[in-house]
């Protein structure tokens, strides 16, 4: 065959799915796995290095504090070696407040009574924001260097990364998702990538255990609990025979049930829901948790909300939410039981402090990550734990616990610290989850603020910057209030991002406004300055920037931290897409939709501050534009919120399935959710009242 | 009739679109993503070009047009072997992809017309070159299987006579030269015509054992020096034995032997070029030459053609990589459905990005709290000012109207200073463009007066031409060892302000010219907005910027300006680079189930690999 009819038949659906049925069962070899390197090996960012015949190791400054040495012998002291992803290094308290630190200072002031007279204690902090599981096992080899008494793994949370449908996946990866197709619908798909985090929890428990015994260390397994009151918007696959319109359906209606109070038919909505997806998405789960504590019935609710975890990271259409399921939890539990490790579960330690069970905002900044008070808990217990561990040799006995009447409380940290962590929590969780009730996000959001602000007096000043710089006339790392807003350390990467952020923008005006704060009517004004000047050539509301919800089917973008190349055509995963901007309210504006269905029967509505609709269209494959005006009747001064409404596709989902199926075999990008409307474009304008014509020079002087 | 001319996922990607045969639209992804020669596709060029056709949708395309053939380019891929060691994912295999992520991803419904790596080259030269008729040479490292083509350009018609098929491949040669003395390959080619004039062609014997001349169009090279299809060189080590000096390490010194070896090179591409322009000349008789390819941006091997060759005439495209080829594409395409050709005229200037009026850039100065000069309505004192500037031996950044497309800068997005100055090419290099010292800056040079300081007599509106200085100002900041420069002629036709700052200059100081060299920092593309051009000034040490009507100096930055927009730090590019290879190398125990998560595209290392 020459190269030419070789290439003619790749060309094709058949001949590509043949090729990468054969890659896939590594007919063309496989990447070559780094060998082995002799001697020192560096440990996260600690270097080695040789000195006077003696093993240091140094770290490198800036990934996190100052630079640091450690010496592999340590004959005075009891070392600890924390492993861990963002939990564990304290994201978004680090580095001034970590689970290493509060460890450390519970550990040493226990270590007292029985321990040997002049035994230190030391926490080596080995957590890292972001890390994989093959990291983590490689760290955990590399650790054995330092040689620690003592291994603590927090960790699970990112377990499942390479587990999930990535929509960046290699071709590989998506042949495997078309087998997995094959055996079922998405549910099936949603099953398997769920037993491969089960069976993988199992590996990685065993191996980071037998990681630190061969380093001559104990290990402990602290697995990581969730926050339970953590609400997100999943979308739900195709269903087959259509049942996603339905499904979609039933939300709505329990959704308007439990407004009404009406718990029996948001129970009843709730369960058609969840014999549609099969537990796939965890919303009608989070929907009957809901029904359960409007009955009273807290132990039921606690049971759902676990249940509405399960699927929580196969799904990467939006965001994977890292967490550790109740059935990884389980396999981890008894990995390390097999194992004969010791082994806390933080789930069951902070539901035994409540007779509720609760595990909510009062612990976790977000779904994962522990604020001060979860900390200060969770290291009490991991301490505590610790000190009933026996080395085997006294000499490196911790010495029991301490005198009950006096048990070692964990340090606070300063306030400044505690008001950062409150502000990056309110940054983060505002920008990255989509959420199930933005009005309920935003009561969070003012909680974490006022939090903030009782902590540190500068918190009002950083919130009263970041205001400033939602002005569109500069970019936040060119605008002069910069500098304001970044009085609070960890808050510089937060303060670049230029999005609008309508969930916080609201929260930090009534935030401020409860506290008296002068200026506000200035920077509002200000603010608003920037969009009505925008307006003249045109604001393109569908971009990043205005978008309610940051994680919308961004798959290239989703690895462009810079997020420069984000913005194709916008994709609506959910019947409801909002956008936000800011206006004076005082004169009219025309918004112009370049919009298309992605199916038939499409429809779109669109309705300004929950008011309309303004516009009502049936949709069609091809772009088409519309028009509407906006009258200053219908905004407001200030933040507004334009959005969209769009009929649910009632296509079964065996067709686009079993399409999808095809292009993942060939190893090409698909999709197994649906979409309901596309936008090329949603601009915002000043009303001219009657079209002008535009050239191409008048044109060419805008842009996006 | 809108035609949109896409080239991407090779060189940097461009977008241009054609409309009733005008060119109104053409910009590099890269200026909107800020990452140099990004190759995906531009997504923010299309939309650009859309918005500058007068509010266009997907939907109001007639055709986009793209710069290749994929199955066709597959198929010499798949020539060269199947290595997983390269690339395990074989992405490339899938030659759909362009024509899916055009259609998926930019909500594009419409025809998609593919041509001809090479012919889109031609195209891209001869419909928008003015002539009538000319013979077309493309010369380049490798389209799908082409990798020098001979061609004839008639009206609306266009074709190709004969070609030169991989590997032998003058563009590679230069390539694997150029990779041997330690610069990047596919974007430091220039360095190394600019390193030739401080060498002798000592290696002219061993380059002809790399080269071999053949009949009509044709020569070979000895495959025993070269490998095209690993990652980590381009040469075998046969190379280094007949050269008997090794790789030149990235960074490290550069020696004469490096300098001689560079100008061998050269002299071996010029001569060869010069032989086989005779031959095209003998099968497409003509007064006319035009030139495409990443070859004919070698400005001196052109500059041999155009002096010794057959052809009077000689046009080569500005941007005449591999980008500039979608506006062949986007050409054949209008030809393909009018049957027309689609613009008579030559392509008079290159000013076909985005432009930011005063008034968005009043706002923008305003809300940074920048101390600017505001000479809106008032050209003359904006000009006058600046040349009071430039004769106080400042550098300048020189931010007007609608951005150049191509890989100069020619007066819209560019850094100004005084080429009288000696010490002005060092004060450049260190401070402002933090680049290797052994190359000169460019001039612009007021068109009218040309003559008197340059060997040239015809306009050089794209910087693609070299010639002899020989003025009687003494210009060390713009001449080359060899005497040369590499000059832009400035009309007041196509961009009248940047002419009417030169001709203040001229009557302030008697010279006409000015350095002219691209508005950015070393490693950055050239800026495309007001923000760019602020950020760049903060990160080098520029002294003024005259930000459409306003004028900045350096001490009107704030310096927290100057903070926060320094490059990223340490921390975070640490971040940055852990994202990408996190999980890139799976853990032996979990290979069993790994689902095979690797690092987009975009990480792979480019370069060579961009070769399979
Ligand atoms: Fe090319």
């Amino acid at each position: 065959m020459t190269p030419e009819q070789l290439a003619a038949s790749l060309a094709t659906e058949e001949g590509l799915t043949l090729f990468r049925a054969l890659q896939s069962a590594g007919a063309f070899g496989r990447a070559e796995q780094p060998a082995p390197t002799d001697g020192p090996q560096s440990i996260l960012d600690w270097e080695p290095r040789e000195e006077e015949g003696e093993l240091v190791f140094l770290r490198k400054q800036g990934l996190r504090g100052k630079p640091k040495r450690l010496h592999a012998e340590h004959p005075d002291t009891f070392r600890v070696c924390l492993f861990g992803e963002s939990l564990a290094a304290g994201f978004p308290l680090a580095p001034a407040y970590t689970p290493s630190t509060v460890l450390e200072v519970l550990l040493a002031q226990s270590c007292g009574s029985a321990a040997p007279p002049g035994l230190r204690v030391e926490v080596i902090d080995l957590a890292l924001p972001n890390m994989g599981p093959s990291e983590q096992l490689r760290v955990c080899e590399a650790a054995s260097q330092l040689q620690p008494d003592l291994c603590v793994f927090l960790t699970g949370n990112n377990w499942y990364y390479g587990l999930s449908l990535e929509p960046g996946a290699s071709p590989e990866a998506r042949v495997r998702y078309a087998q997995r197709l094959e055996s079922g619908e998405a549910p099936a798909l949603a099953r398997a990538f769920r037993e491969a985090l089960l069976a993988r929890a199992e590996v990685m428990t065993r191996s980071l255990i037998e990681y630190a015994r061969a380093g001559g260390a104990q290990a402990l397994v602290v697995i990581p609990a969730s926050n339970l009151e953590w609400e997100r918007r999943a979308p739900v696959p195709w269903l087959e025979g259509g049942a996603q319109a339905r499904w979609h359906h039933q939300l709505q209606r329990a959704e308007d049930a439990l407004a009404a109070g009406d718990y029996e038919v948001a129970r009843t909505a709730a369960e058609e829901m969840a014999t549609m997806d099969t537990n796939t998405t965890g919303v009608p789960e989070r929907v009957l948790a809901r029904v359960h504590e409007g009955l009273g019935d807290h132990v039921a609710a606690r049971e759902a909300r676990l249940l509405a975890l399960e699927p929580a990271n196969w799904q990467n259409v939006c965001w994977a939410l890292p967490v550790v399921s109740p059935s990884m939890a389980e396999v981890m539990r008894s990995a390390a039981e097999d194992a004969a490790a010791p082994c806390i579960d933080l789930a069951e330690v902070i539901a035994s402090r409540s007779a509720t069970g609760r595990s909510g905002f009062d612990l976790f900044y977000d779904q994962c990550h522990l604020n001060v008070e979860g900390i200060q808990l969770a290291m009490e217990a991991v301490a505590a734990k610790i000190r009933t561990l026996s080395s085997g040799a006294a000499s490196r006995d911790l010495g029991g616990a301490a005198s009950s009447e006096d048990p070692p409380r964990a340090p606070a940290p300063r306030p400044i610290i505690a008001a950062s962590g409150a502000l990056q929590a309110a940054h983060w969780v505002s920008r990255f989850e989509p959420q199930a009730r933005p009005d309920a996000l935003c009561a969070r959001l003012v909680i974490l603020l006022q939090e903030a602000m009782d902590h540190s007096p500068l918190a009002l000043e950083a919130l009263r910057g970041w205001l400033e710089l939602r002005s569109l006339d500069a970019p936040p790392d060119l605008n002069a209030a910069l500098a304001r807003a970044a009085c609070i350390p960890g808050l510089a990467g937060l303060l670049r991002d230029p999005r609008l952020n309508a969930p916080l923008f609201k929260a930090s005006l009534e935030a401020l406004e409860a506290r008296d704060c002068a200026e506000i009517e200035q920077i509002l004004s200000r603010a608003i300055g920037s969009y009505e000047r925008r307006f003249h050539e045109g604001l393109e509301l569908s971009s990043a920037l205005f978008r309610d919800c940051f994680w919308e089917r961004t798959p290239e973008g989703e690895r462009d931290s810079d997020r420069q190349h984000s913005e194709p055509i916008y994709r609506a995963l959910w019947p409801e897409s909002r956008f936000s901007f800011l206006c004076s309210g005082e004169a009219p504006l025309r918004v112009r939709a370049v919009a298309r269905a992605a199916h038939t029967g499409a429809s779109l509505s669109m309705k300004v501050n929950g008011e309309g609709p303004v516009l009502s269209q049936a949709l069609t494959g091809a772009w088409q534009r519309w028009e509407a005006r906006l009258e200053p009747l219908a905004l407001r001064r200030g933040l507004n919120t334009l959005s969209l409404e769009w009929a649910p596709p009632s296509l079964p989902g065996e067709v686009p399935l079993e399409a999808a199926r095809r292009r993942f075999a060939m190893g090409a990008e698909a999709e197994v959710f649906p979409t309901f409307g596309e936008l090329y474009s949603l601009r915002l304008e000043r009303d001219q009242g009657a079209d002008r014509p535009r050239s191409a020079e008048d044109a060419g002087r805008r842009s996006r | 009739m809108n035609i949109i001319g896409i080239s991407a996922f090779y060189h940097e990607s461009l977008c241009c679109l054609l409309q009733d045969g005008e060119l109104v639209a053409a910009v590099a992804e890269e200026r909107f993503t800020r990452v140099k020669f990004d190759r995906r596709l531009p997504i923010n060029a299309f939309r650009y070009c859309l918005e500058a056709g007068g509010d266009l949708n997907p939907a109001d395309i007639d055709c986009i047009a793209y710069y290749e053939q994929p199955s066709k380019k597959l198929s010499r891929q798949l020539a060269m072997g199947l290595d997983a060691s390269v690339d395990p994912t074989f992405r490339w295999v899938d030659a759909g992809r362009p024509e899916r992520e055009v259609r998926e991803r930019l909500g594009y419904a419409g025809r998609f017309l593919t041509f001809e790596h090479h012919l889109s080259h031609a195209a891209s030269s001869f419909y928008y070159s003015g002539f009538d008729e000319a013979a077309v040479l493309t010369v380049d490292g490798v389209g799908e299987w082409a990798t020098t083509t001979y061609g004839r350009g008639c009206g609306a018609a266009l074709e190709l006579l004969e070609e030169v098929r991989f590997p032998n491949s003058l563009g590679l040669l230069y390539s694997a030269i150029t990779d041997f003395l330690g610069f990047r390959v596919l974007s430091d080619e220039y360095k190394v015509m600019g390193l030739a004039p401080y060498g002798v062609p000592r290696f002219k014997e061993e380059m002809a054992t790399l080269l071999r001349p053949g009949p009509a169009g044709q020569f070979s090279l000895n495959m025993e020096f070269f490998d095209f299809a690993q990652p980590a060189r381009m040469f075998t080590d046969a190379l280094p034995a007949l050269l008997g000096i090794p790789q030149r390490v990235p960074e490290s010194e550069i020696t004469h032997v490096h300098k001689d070896i560079a100008r061998s090179l050269q002299v071996v591409l010029e001569e060869m070029l010069l032989e086989k322009v005779c031959h095209l000349h003998s099968v497409a008789p003509s007064r006319n030459l035009c030139m495409a390819g990443g070859v004919a941006l070698n400005c001196v091997a052109v500059r041999r053609l155009r002096e010794e060759g057959p052809f009077p005439e000689v046009f080569v495209q500005p941007a005449a990589g591999d980008s500039g080829a979608a506006l062949g594409a986007a050409a054949l395409a209008h030809v393909e459905l009018t049957g027309e050709r689609p613009s008579a005229s030559r392509l008079e200037h290159v000013y076909l990005g985005p432009a930011y009026g005063s008034e968005r850039v009043a706002a923008l100065l305003d809300a940074a709290a920048l101390d600017a000069h505001d000479h809106r309505d008032a050209e003359e004192a904006l000009l006058e000012a600046v040349v009071d500037r430039l004769c106080a031996q400042q550098v300048i950044g020189w931010f007007q109207g609608r951005m150049e497309f191509g890989p100069r800068a020619l007066g819209a997005r560019s850094i100004l200073a005084d080429p009288r100055d000696p010490a002005m090419r060092d004060k450049l290099n260190a401070l402002v463009k933090k680049r290797e010292g052994f190359r000169p800056f460019a001039p612009a040079i007021l068109a009218e007066r040309l003559g008197e300081h340059m060997d040239l007599d015809r306009d050089s509106p794209f910087m693609t031409e070299t010639c002899q200085v020989n003025s009687a100002l003494a210009l060390p900041a713009i001449t080359h060892v060899d005497g040369s420069a590499r000059v832009q002629t400035v009309s007041h036709a196509t961009n009248p302000r940047f002419a009417r700052l030169i001709e203040r200059f001229f009557a302030r100081t008697g010279c006409p010219l000015l350095v002219n060299t691209s508005f950015n920092v070393r490693g950055e593309p050239i800026v495309n907005t007001p923000e760019d051009a602020i950020r760049c000034m903060a990160n080098s040490e520029l002294d003024a910027l005259a930000l459409e009507d306003f004028l900045i100096d350096r001490e009107g930055l704030p310096a927290q300006v100057r903070r926060s927009t320094r490059l990223k730090t340490f921390s975070e590019q640490l971040a940055r680079e852990r994202i990408a290879s996190a999980e890139a190398s799976v853990h032996p125990r979990l290979s069993s189930d790994i689902e095979g998560w690797r690092p987009g595209e975009e990480s792979l290392p480019s370069g060579v690999y961009t070769f399979v």
